[in-house]
């Protein structure tokens, strides 16, 4: 039983030990063959290699809907969240309420044909009409050269306005900003 | 199991008296011994895929079987409640009740002493003596040198003779 390598190269191993690792040995492998180690590897687990194994592909197909339901609640939220911002944050009346502060400013203001225009230094206006009409003119002056009508000086009739017209006239030149930082408390009252 | 899941199983299962034999050796009783070879071929299967030489699939399969003997043996020590209780085997055909006990005793000698061999001598001996390994495939399972693996038998040798005579004089 003593193997030619052990005996030329290495320090040999008592027969008792051998004997004994012989026994063992061969009543395990009686022991195992007479068992069905096939059978039971089988039903062991997943004889199968690592990546094909059902876990992870169950894993991933629950994974598919819940991913799926987030989506969708986040596409529900996000509309929502859309259309209730999309809501105009103003009314009818309050275009009215502008469109009439805006028709009330000096450079704005409709005359009737029965009023009477006073001449310039009849009434001396104060520091913020004179500003505003100034700046109102140098706007109706921008405004008639891209073809829209002109702010009439003082003395004849101004023609109406929409509220479209208006604001293209304010907030086309920066000098109307100037002139309406001047009625800031008015138009925060509006 | 698919056809070529099947035609794998078959290839491994070739070797499954090897794999238990060094099995057997590492443990201590027959019923772990199955175990840790059914513990082998389960990790054998679910990496059957990363093996680069099918070539060497008793090699590669014996690496593995060592490689769960080892862990095994790690936990043990870690939780040594686990290892109360363990009977060893009757490894024998005795016809007396002193052969029994004698064998019984033997059996356990040997046992204690492969278990308190260091790891890298335990291995060699337990695939060299269990599971009848070449130098040469022993220093493939290793990956280590044939010099290296005769020194390591040579002292694993020499500690199990040793530890063996120690304990039949206690």
């Amino acid at each position: 039983m003593i193997d030619k390598e052990t005996k030329k190269r290495g320090h040999d191993m008592p027969d008792d030990v051998r004997l004994i690792i012989q026994r063992e040995t061969d009543e395990g492998l009686r022991r195992f063959r007479a068992g069905n180690f096939d059978s039971r590897l089988q039903t062991a687990g997943p004889i199968r290699p690592e990546e094909a194994r059902f876990e992870p592909r169950l894993f991933r197909r629950a994974w598919i809907p819940v991913f799926g339901l987030a989506f969708a609640a986040m596409v529900i939220i996000s509309a929502a969240l859309w259309f209730s911002r999309a809501k105009p944050l103003l009314t009818q009346e309050g275009l009215w309420k502008i469109d009439a502060a805006l028709s009330d400013l000096p450079g704005f203001r409709t005359l009737s044909l029965s009023d009477q225009i006073e001449p310039l230094g009849n009434e001396i206006p104060s520091p913020d009409v004179a500003s505003v009409s100034q700046a109102l003119a140098s706007a109706g002056r921008s405004a008639a050269v891209e073809g829209e009508a002109a702010i009439p000086s003082p003395g004849r009739l101004v023609p109406r306005y929409s509220l479209e017209q208006k604001m293209k006239i304010l907030f086309g030149d920066k000098t109307i900003e100037q002139a309406l930082s001047l009625f800031k408390e008015k138009f925060k009252e509006v | 199991m698919t056809a070529p899941e099947a035609e794998r199983f078959r290839e491994l299962i070739v070797f499954k008296e090897d794999v238990f034999r060094v099995c057997l050796g590492f443990s201590r009783s027959y019923a772990d011994a199955e175990d840790l070879c059914q513990d082998a071929f389960l990790k054998a299967f679910a990496r059957a895929a990363s093996l680069r030489q099918p070539g060497s699939l008793r090699i590669w399969l014996l690496r593995i079987a060592r490689t769960t003997c080892l862990d095994h043996s790690r936990r043990l020590k870690r939780n040594p409640i686990d290892n109360v209780g363990i009977v060893p085997d009757t490894a024998a055909d005795p016809q007396t009740p002193e052969d029994v006990s004698e064998a019984n005793e033997s059996f356990r000698r040997l046992k204690d002493a492969i278990q308190s061999l260091p790891r890298k001598q335990r291995e060699v001996f337990v695939l060299r003596e269990y599971g009848d390994l070449s130098y040469e495939d022993l220093a493939s399972v290793l990956k280590i040198r044939i010099g290296t693996v005769m020194s390591r038998l040579n002292r694993a040798r020499r500690a199990i003779t040793a530890a063996i005579k120690e304990r039949s004089h206690d």
